[in-house]
Order: C-alpha cells, then sequence, then structure tokens
C-alpha cells in the first residue's frame, strides 16, 4: 500500500508564522482602539431643558431638540438619523449622510447652555456653536485655538468660556467679537464652565488655580492655589466660589478675596463633577462613587458619604427637593438632602457623566452610548417614559 | 511485539506535569470566572503600570521620557528570562535544522517514525519547538496593558482623565501636583501621533535592527529563510505604519525596548561567544578519547544523568 506523501515536519517558522499572525491582530485591535490617538472619544451625551423641550448634543456628534413629554425631536443638527449603535464607535459612525449639508460636531462634554433664542454648544473641535433654538439652524460658530471641553455661561449677552488653549474667552452674543482685549491666558487647560456675577468671572484651571478676573476687562483680580487641576464648573453662592480639586477635596473660597475659607479632608476620589449649593449646604460627587454634603457657613459634614454604584464624573441636579445624580455604571439616584438616604434607584443601559436635567416631574439622562433617556420615579423604582433614538 | 509497540506508554512523570497545568488553568479559569476578567486585567496590570509610571514620572524631574525609559529598562529586566529563552529556542531550532532535515529525508515514506525521531531529537536537544514564541505571546499582555496606561497617563481627553483618575491608587498623594502630566517633549506631544516621520523610522528602524540580530539565517531551508526574511521586513513596516496612529509616548516604549533588545542581543552574544571560546579551550585540553558532544550546559546536565 502506497504511503502517505511525506508530512511536513513541525518547522521553526510555523510558530514564527503564529506570533506573526498575532501581532498583526495585536496592532490592528490596537489601531482600532484608537486610531489618531483621542480621535475617538466620542464624549458623552448631555442634556438640557427648558420649558418643555430637551436639548441634548448626542456622542454621535448630532444636536436636538426632543418634545419632553414624548421624546420625538422638533429639531435635528445635522438632518440624519441618529441610530444608536451598540459596542465601540467608529469615526464614519458619525452622523455625516450624504444629504447633510452641515458636518456634525466632534465630541461634546459640555452641557448645552440656554439663551433667550439660541442653543450654545461646545465642542472639541475647538468650536462654539450656536444654533438658532426654535429652528436648530446653525447661526454662528466661534473658533477657539484648541477644544473646548466645558459648557459656556451666558451673562447679560456676554458668553464666557474656556478652552485647551489654556485661554478663557468672553464673546459677545450678538457680534460674535471678543469683549476683552485679549482673552485671559493661564498656565494649562480650562475645561470647567466658568461662574459669573456682576463683576466678576470666576474659573477653575489645570494649573491648580482658581482664578477670579474682571467681567469687564478680563483682567485678574485675585487666584488661588487649591493643590491640584480643576477640572470642572466652578459653583457660586452666596459669597462662596466652591471648585473641586483632583486633590481629592472640595473647596470653597471667598468671593472677593480668593482666600480659602474651608476645605474637605482629603476624600475617596477627586471632585470633578459641578458642586449643588442649596438651602445652606453643598453637594456633591467623587470619582470613587460617593455623593458628599457639607455645611456651606463652617464645612462641616451634613451627613456621611452615601456610596453608590460607578464612579461620579457629574455633579448632582435638584429634583423635587431631592439630589439626582447619574453614575457610570448607568445608574440614577436619588438621595434625601436632609439625610442622605437613597430614596430612589433606576438604571439605563450606559455610563451617566453628564449631570441629569430635570423637567416637571420627570428626569433626563444622556449616556455615552449618544442615548437619551427619560425617566420617572413613582414610589422608589424608575420608569422610562421614552427613550431617545427609539431603537 | 506488535502489541509492545502500539500500547501507548504513559510516563509518570508527564501524567503528573499535565495534570499540573491543566489543573493550573482550571483554576486560573475560575479565579476569572468569579473575579471578573475586566478587574483582574485592571488591578493586575493596568494600575500598577499606570501607577509604576506615574511614580517615576513625579520622582524623576516630571519628565515622561525619564519615566518610560527607567519603566522600560525595568520591564525589560523583568521579562529578560523570557527574551533570553526565546532567542536560546530560536538558535536551537535554527542550529538543528540541518539534522531535521535529515530525519526527513530518512523517513521520507515513514511520517510515523518521522515525528518519533522528531520528538527524540528536540528531547535529546533540549528543544520545545514552540518555545520561541510563547514568551513573546507572553508579553502580548503587557504591550496591550501598556499600550492603555500610557492613554490614560497623557490623558488629553476627559475620558481618558477619567480612566487616569479611576486608576491612581487613593493613597498616592503626589498625583495631585502633577495632573495633566507635562506631554511635550521636544517636537512631540506625547499624548498624540508624531507629525513627522523620525518616530515611525525609528520604531522600524530599531525593530528591525533587532530582529536581524536575534533570527539568524535559515539552517538552509529556503522556505524558511524567505519566511524569516518577509517577517524581518514587514515587521518593523507595519510597526513603523502604526506608529503614525499611536500616541508618540507608545512609539518612544517601542523605540526604548528595541535599543534595550539590542543592546542585550548585543551582551548575550558577547557572553556565548566568550563562553564558547572558553569551552573549547577546554575540550581541547581534555582527553579526545571520550568523544564528548559540545552540549550547552543544559544538555550537560541531561547527558549526565
Amino acid at each position: 500500500m502506497k504511503q502517505p506523501s511525506l508530512q511536513r515536519a513541525p518547522r521553526f517558522g510555523i510558530p514564527r508564522l503564529g506570533v506573526f499572525m498575532a501581532l498583526i491582530a495585536l496592532v490592528v485591535v490596537l489601531a482600532g482602539c484608537v486610531p489618531g490617538g483621542a480621535a475617538m472619544d466620542p464624549g458623552w451625551t448631555v442634556v438640557a431643558t427648558h420649558d418643555d423641550t430637551v436639548y441634548a448634543a448626542l456622542t454621535t456628534g448630532s444636536v436636538v431638540a426632543l418634545d419632553a413629554d414624548i421624546g420625538v425631536p422638533n429639531w435635528r443638527y445635522p438632518v440624519a438619523t441618529d441610530a444608536p449603535r451598540p459596542g465601540f464607535r467608529l469615526p464614519f459612525a458619525r452622523t455625516e449622510a450624504a444629504e447633510n449639508t452641515d458636518p456634525a460636531l466632534q465630541a461634546v462634554y459640555g452641557i448645552p447652555t440656554i439663551t433667550d433664542d439660541l442653543l450654545l454648544v461646545t465642542s472639541r473641535d475647538g468650536r462654539l456653536y450656536a444654533f438658532d433654538r426654535e429652528t436648530g439652524v446653525r447661526v454662528w460658530t466661534f473658533q477657539a485655538q484648541d477644544a473646548i471641553i466645558g459648557s459656556a455661561t451666558v451673562y447679560d449677552g456676554v458668553a464666557y468660556f474656556g478652552s485647551s488653549d489654556h485661554h478663557v474667552y468672553a464673546i459677545d452674543l450678538e457680534t460674535q467679537e471678543l469683549v476683552w482685549p485679549t482673552p485671559f491666558r493661564t498656565e494649562n487647560w480650562v475645561w470647567g464652565n466658568p461662574a459669573v456675577d456682576e463683576d466678576k468671572v470666576y474659573v477653575g484651571s489645570m494649573d491648580h488655580h482658581v482664578y477670579a478676573l474682571d467681567r469687564q476687562t478680563g483682567e485678574l483680580i485675585w487666584r488661588t492655589n487649591v493643590n491640584g487641576s480643576v477640572p470642572g464648573r466652578v459653583a457660586l453662592n452666596d459669597g462662596v466660589v466652591f471648585a473641586g480639586s483632583v486633590d481629592r477635596r472640595l473647596y470653597a473660597l471667598d468671593i472677593d478675596t480668593g482666600d480659602v475659607l474651608w476645605r474637605t479632608e482629603q476624600l475617596g476620589g477627586w471632585v470633578w463633577g459641578e458642586a449643588l449649593v442649596h438651602d445652606g449646604y453643598v453637594y456633591f460627587g467623587s470619582l470613587n462613587g460617593q455623593v458628599h454634603a457639607y455645611s456651606v457657613a463652617d464645612g462641616s459634614r451634613r451627613w456621611e458619604p452615601v456610596t453608590v454604584e460607578g464612579a461620579l464624573r457629574a455633579g448632582p441636579a435638584l429634583f423635587n427637593g431631592e439630589l439626582m445624580i447619574g453614575t457610570e455604571d448607568g445608574f440614577v439616584y436619588a438621595i434625601a438632602l436632609e439625610d442622605g438616604l437613597v430614596v430612589a434607584q433606576g438604571r439605563v443601559n450606559g455610563a451617566i457623566l453628564s449631570t441629569p436635567a430635570v423637567w416637571q416631574d420627570v428626569v433626563y439622562v444622556g449616556t455615552v452610548l449618544g442615548e437619551v433617556h427619560a425617566l420617572e420615579f413613582v414610589r422608589g423604582v424608575d420608569r422610562q417614559l421614552w427613550k431617545y433614538p427609539s431603537e | 511485539m506488535a502489541q509492545q509497540v502500539q500500547k501507548p506508554q504513559i510516563d509518570p512523570k508527564q501524567l503528573r506535569r499535565s495534570l499540573l497545568i491543566w489543573g493550573a488553568v482550571a483554576a486560573l479559569l475560575i479565579v476569572v470566572w468569579q473575579v471578573g476578567w475586566g478587574t483582574i486585567w485592571r488591578e493586575g496590570l493596568i494600575r500598577p503600570f499606570l501607577n509604576a509610571m506615574i511614580f517615576l514620572y513625579a520622582y524623576l524631574g516630571q519628565s515622561f521620557v525619564l519615566a518610560i525609559t527607567v519603566f522600560t529598562i525595568v520591564l525589560r529586566l523583568i521579562t529578560a528570562p523570557l527574551h533570553l529563552k526565546q532567542v536560546r529556542a530560536s538558535r536551537r531550532m535554527q542550529e538543528i535544522q540541518p539534522k531535521l532535515q535529515e530525519l526527513q529525508k530518512r523517513y521520507k515514506g515513514d511520517k510515523e517514525r518521522l515525528v518519533q525521531e522528531q520528538q527524540k531529537l528536540y528531547k535529546e536537544q533540549g528543544v520545545n519547538p514552540v518555545g520561541g514564541c510563547l514568551p513573546t505571546l507572553v508579553q502580548f499582555p503587557i504591550w496591550i496593558g501598556l499600550y492603555q496606561s500610557i492613554n490614560s497617563i497623557l490623558a488629553h481627553t476627559p475620558m481618558e482623565l477619567m480612566a487616569l483618575g479611576k486608576n491612581v491608587y487613593t493613597g498616592f498623594a503626589a498625583v495631585a501636583n502633577i495632573v495633566p502630566l507635562q506631554s511635550h517633549f521636544l517636537w512631540l506631544d506625547l499624548a498624540r501621533p508624531d507629525p513627522t516621520p523620525i518616530l515611525p523610522i525609528l520604531v522600524g528602524g530599531t525593530m528591525w535592527l533587532q530582529q536581524k540580530m536575534m533570527v539568524q539565517p535559515g539552517g538552509g531551508d529556503p522556505q524558511q529563510a524567505g519566511m524569516t526574511q518577509t517577517m524581518q521586513i514587514m515587521m518593523p513596516l507595519m510597526f513603523g505604519y502604526f506608529t503614525t496612529q499611536f500616541s508618540a509616548g507608545l512609539a518612544l516604549y517601542f523605540v526604548v525596548s528595541n535599543v534595550i533588545g539590542i543592546a542585550m542581543q548585543w551582551a548575550m552574544e558577547r557572553y556565548d561567544k566568550m563562553n564558547g571560546e572558553a569551552e573549547a579551550q577546554t575540550s581541547a585540553t581534555e582527553p579526545k578519547s571520550k568523544g564528548k558532544v559540545n552540549y550547552g550546559k543544559k544538555q550537560r546536565g541531561k547527558a549526565k544523568r
């Protein structure tokens, strides 16, 4: 009987080929993860409400105005579908259909700012976009030299915002011209939105300082070192500026001098999300998944930290006398102001990294999957009223 | 007689070893199932890497380039045994190629016998045919973990900064002083790809040189030689291309790692050469009648046994 043909002996080349193929797979995987460095970061969905409309900037690069009751879009920019795609998104997942005359936005992180007739949205492409609130038409844009991460704060017809180009800008909404002779320069990125009062603009920078600038001229009035970067928004209330720092503390600064009135002990995680000040107390979350409450007057704890499931990037919203906060694990918690007890809890699909918006008895949250969820809480249990996109 | 040949003989030693390996694999699977792959990956690789690099950055003049260089050296030292094993395995395979070819010729018509003889040869020479690729496979998770760690450390977007914030050890107070990390070095923004072709060329060039030093010309087999040559060109080209897509920080890691690899390779060759000369001198002074084969250390031990 004829012997089978000679079988090739296991040779050095075979395992080598395996390694080669595995290396190809590795580089493809790595390249697939983040081509072009940060180009793949789609941002997170941010929501704001006004009257019966929910405005949202989605991770698909679209901006929508939704009917708060039924979640149907009144307008959408740019004109295209926003069907979510499960899993990781690739750049071509962005809505840039042929019928669009306008390009989609790059990643958005700041909550849209609502004025009488405009919707202001900031983007990592370095632009401040102004949309007509009624029609969604892009009215104008302002280009900074680098990404704009935080929201714009509008006061007396002027939009104040910071940029990764280290500057703080003041733009006249009518003329889109710089109000200050030159934008104010800090030593690092400005990611948080400024707080503004009649005289001053308060803003935190990643250069570890909180700044107070003259609102009219943009000149420095004071600056205070808070021992760590300030990635989030500063809050303003009753003569006190509150700033969270990556040194895991919340700082309370005197509005006139910048002196540290008090600061918290070091917490379990970075304080990034904006603080909510209400009725003599300040409430905020930390990145290690804890909600904190302190007295504005003396910095004493109101209640022990409440631990939730998932990191807290964003700050809480006030909802029917309770704190409403979303977590990275997709949980939404309602926490009693008085004692810190969790009175209601819900969950959506996808991380919630922005502050929830509320309108009447409904909470609206945006997720990193590019969805907006409308939730109602009945006896401590959440009920989803609608989701956008619906499929 | 025929029955004796066909009856499979179980080596108790091998059985024990197999049971041990499968037991370890089963234990690992149970741990992964219980703890979760994500947690193991994060706690076992990402966080230690990330915090070690931040630590080095904080205490080495806040220079990311210096930090990644020292980190790479440490990592290469830790994985040096694997690297050496890989190089030696690859050399041994090269050395026995002529013998393998001879066996192929001799047992051309007897497949079963060929395999038996090959296994015997591998055993005699202390060679594992897949020994050369396993160390590389083991290093894959390290590369991927390093890639993710570098992206978080050189955080340029809120998502990346958040990943950094979650992965930094709570007791690591110095982090507050250094975040965000200084990512500019010469013309480079280490968080972004190099806009010039310099780093891609450096990555490709050093990788080519390292491979050239590591892989010897392939033992007379033209097919294998072709494969080796293709790999020597394709791999550096591929990594060079992907450097244009990765952050410059990671590319820097590849350059430093390759340079250290080249230095190690050179040192090893020197050592082997000196060792070989010493052994040659020793065998020249010993009586020739013993007819000893010039094995490596491992083989000598086995021969004695």
